[in-house]
């Protein structure tokens, strides 16, 4: 195998590749990528079983081949080179890869290529054309309440509940105590689709899909027509196809919570607060919130709203917010990082925060968007 | 402050044999074994007249028996322990608000500021005697010592019934000849490292040098040198002072070695039920659960997990001791079960969970422990321990302090 590569265009595919493979695992092969020539380019693929993604970078091919190579090594090689130089590659006898680009030189040994899983063949090909920006944004909203693991104890997997029909799509992420609702009419689907995506695609899919201004384009902004994205289903995977990148993702077979039940509750105690004023006092007040199990408290009454935290080792802290409200008082205690979360991805300058008593769930929603929901159980005082 | 503190170290007789001689008076003078209750079990306690035939703690009701046919073996009652031991305590208190329980049939008294009030610490030790032999009809031996190292060593001196006095300028002669092991804080495997260093007594490890201790035993050698010099600062913690509690456990032998995992599991929830009561009772929640195996063969380890959020459910806590044992392939049959639950806090404040089915969950826990609280421990149990008799062999715990939570309600 002999090829002549750019390197800038090398790296920031093998950079995408590098968030698939994983850091430490059982199996070796898995933080190896494989690199296949096809007509005037390669094939890059890797990953961690769950996930998978395969790009499409040209190349001037001189001898056809395949190779695995080890992502991190090959990604270190190509951030030292010079920019927008080209690198040679040459896959020599004893199985290594020759990598010359000007005046340095390197060699890599390469894996058996028959060791790499193989990339799956999907059955179903029927894509669907959704708008890049308004997936990537329900992405990122509702990743901040999936776990990381499991949540055994409140039946909550780690990954989002995605499904969608004909009228819109909604995703769901839940770690049992707290939950991110996002619904859009602007996308939808051909099929009937219910489905557990798993939390590293969720993590991995907005840092892979390149040049997005992330988080500026709501879920309710009109689709922008230049970005689309293709999605596909298949009985265990979904797949989606952007460019040159297809990532696939195995779906998790958990059983989702009922998360149906908790968004359709209508709570009466409903502020309107400006978004950053309210996410520094959170963050104010809940420095001196206990450390191991935090939780600072809310009291709103008409025209007040106080945040106060209390540790018996460090002292206490209170922040005053003015706002209008005439209702009925109420005093609730909250883990702060839950509506820091919920904060740090709400785009609208004004958020509206919906309680109704001290031992049922609040709501906290961009103040103009029924469409996004953040929904945190509060903690009992 | 050294010179100046006088320590007491009250240490009852043969305590668990003695207290069931005062009940039953026709066991008075005989040989006695306090045994625990399970179908195999051991010696907690045997009386001073059992302990001349060879019966000693820990030997099986066998071994005890054939050393001394004539033995009466008697189950424990622990009922009877904890509350004798309350009441000794109060007797304490009448001479000092300092006394530190030590175990259940051990305190330390520091009565510095009593000497005025009653007298010569002789004085004040006689009538500590006097008062629990008159009102609950126990002895017990009392070590006065500048410190509590020295104190527990009098206490020790003359057994049983017994009254010894430290004073300072007697603790050069008394530590040079003594066994590094007759310390307490030196057990069986630190005086084999120390032996290694060509250490028997504690004059020999009060002349090493700190530098060759410090680079064998770390933190620790300062502590060992000042030890062997008859040297200790710690002070006497009074009840209700206990640094808290770094974790709360429950373990049992189980009456059979067991290699089924269903039946495992069983034991594990009813242990879990034991650590998360107690954890709920003082308000509590842990993130790290710990699981003891113990084999047949008396090879113990243990396993441990951490979550991200502190729990307390009974459900809880046994799900993760169940995710551990799914994890282990047992080499034997098990002998001993423990749960533990540590990296404790206390819980102010609990958040509550959005699930209908995990919110069910903690109101059943809450009910349960309601009704058991009302109508006695047991009186509610999950329908899977039914066919299990589990009741252990009921030893009390050694770290069972009349108070707060290491205060375990015992059968």
């Amino acid at each position: 195998m002999e090829l002549k590569i750019g390197r800038n265009g090398f790296l920031s595919e093998v950079q995408k590749i590098q968030n698939i493979t994983p850091i430490k695992g059982t199996k070796p092969i898995l933080s190896c990528f494989l690199l296949e020539t096809s007509g005037d380019g390669v094939y890059l693929s890797a990953t961690d079983l769950n996930v998978g993604i395969k790009v499409y970078v040209q190349a001037e091919v001189s001898i056809h081949g395949k190779v695995c190579l080890p992502a991190k090594v090959v990604y270190d090689i190509l951030r030292e080179l010079p920019e927008n130089s080209s690198v040679d590659l040459l896959l020599e006898e004893n199985n290594r890869l020759r990598f010359t680009c000007m005046n340095s030189l390197f060699h890599v040994p390469s894996v058996d290529t028959e060791e790499f899983p193989a990339f799956p063949v999907f059955e179903t090909q029927i894509m669907h054309q959704i708008p890049l920006a308004i997936l990537t944004d329900m992405f990122y909203k509702v990743n901040i309440a999936v776990p990381v693991v499991e949540q055994k104890l409140y039946g909550a997997p780690a990954g989002a509940l995605f499904s969608g029909d004909s009228k819109g799509i909604e995703m769901v992420g839940t770690d049992g105590l707290r939950m991110a609702y996002v619904c859009s009419d602007k996308l939808n689907l051909p099929v009937n689709v219910t489905k557990v995506l798993p939390k590293k695609l969720l993590d991995e899919l907005p840092k892979i899909l390149p040049n997005i201004d992330k988080g500026k384009e709501k879920a309710s902004d009109a689709p922008d027509k230049k970005g689309m994205i293709m999605v596909g289903l298949t009985e265990n995977h979904i797949i989606f196809s952007w460019q040159n990148i297809i990532v696939f993702a195995l779906l998790l077979e958990n059983k989702f919570p009922d998360y149906k039940q908790p968004i359709s509750v209508k709570n009466d105690k409903v502020v309107i607060l400006d978004r950053e004023r309210f996410r520094q006092s959170v963050r104010r007040v809940s420095l001196l919130s206990e450390k191991k199990d935090w939780f600072i408290h809310f009291r709103l009454s008409p025209g007040k709203f106080v945040l106060d935290s209390e540790d018996v080792d460090i002292g206490d802290a209170l922040d005053k917010i003015e706002v209008d409200y005439n209702g009925e008082g109420i005093d609730i205690g909250f883990n702060p990082r839950y509506i820091l979360d919920a904060l740090s991805v709400i785009d609208d300058p004004e958020v509206s925060l919906e309680m109704s008593d001290n031992e049922s769930l609040a709501i906290l929603r961009p103040k103009d968007q029924e469409n996004v929901k953040f929904i945190i159980m509060p903690v009992r005082l | 402050m050294e010179r100046d503190r006088i320590i007491l170290h009250i240490d009852m007789d043969a305590f668990f044999a003695s207290v069931e001689q005062r009940c039953r008076p026709y066991l008075m003078d005989k040989p006695v074994a306090v045994i625990g209750s399970g179908a195999r079990t051991v010696v907690t306690t045997a009386s001073y007249q059992a302990r001349k035939y060879g019966v000693k703690t820990g030997m099986t009701a066998y071994e005890a028996r054939k050393m001394c046919p004539m033995i009466h073996l008697v189950t424990v009652d622990n009922r009877k322990y904890t509350d004798t031991s309350c009441r000794i305590v109060k007797i304490f208190q009448m001479f000092t608000p300092l006394v530190e329980v030590f175990s259940i049939d051990e305190a330390f008294l520091d009565i510095t500021g009593s000497i005025s009030l009653f007298g010569s610490p002789e004085s004040i030790a006689g009538r500590i005697k006097a008062c629990i032999n008159k009102d609950l009809g126990l002895t017990c031996s009392v070590g006065i010592g500048p410190n509590k190292l020295l104190a527990k060593l009098a206490s020790g001196a003359k057994k049983p019934d017994g009254l010894f006095r430290i004073r300072p300028c007697d603790v050069q002669g008394l530590m040079d000849g003594l066994s590094v092991e007759e310390l307490c804080g030196i057990g069986t495997r630190l005086a084999i490292s120390l032996e290694h260093l060509g250490i028997k007594t504690c004059g020999q490890l009060g002349r090493m040098p700190l530098c060759i201790l410090t680079r064998r035993f770390g933190v620790i050698g300062e502590r060992l040198k000042a030890m062997a010099q008859g040297k200790d600062y710690s002070p006497v913690i009074p009840i209700g002072e206990e640094p808290e509690a770094k974790s709360v456990g429950h373990s049992m032998t189980l009456d059979r070695d067991i290699m089924d995992k269903s039946d495992i599991l069983c034991y594990l929830l009813h242990l879990s039920q034991m650590v998360g009561r107690r954890a709920r009772a003082y308000r509590v929640a842990g993130r790290t659960v710990t699981l003891t195996v113990r084999y047949a063969d008396f090879h113990t380890f243990t396993i441990q997990k951490t979550v991200s959020r502190a729990i307390n459910g009974s459900q809880d806590i046994w799900n993760i001791a169940a995710d551990i044992l799914s994890d282990i392939s047992l080499m034997q049959p098990v002998r001993l079960l423990g749960v533990s639950l540590s990296n404790l806090f206390p819980l102010r404040a609990r958040q509550l969970s959005l699930f209908e089915s995990s919110r069910r969950q903690e109101e059943v826990c809450a009910v349960m422990d309601k009704i058991n609280d009302r109508y006695g421990e047991g009186a509610i149990i999950w329908g899977m321990l039914l066919p299990y008799c589990l009741h252990g062999s009921r030893i009390i715990s050694p770290s069972w302090r009349p108070k707060g939570i290491r205060k375990v309600n015992v059968k």
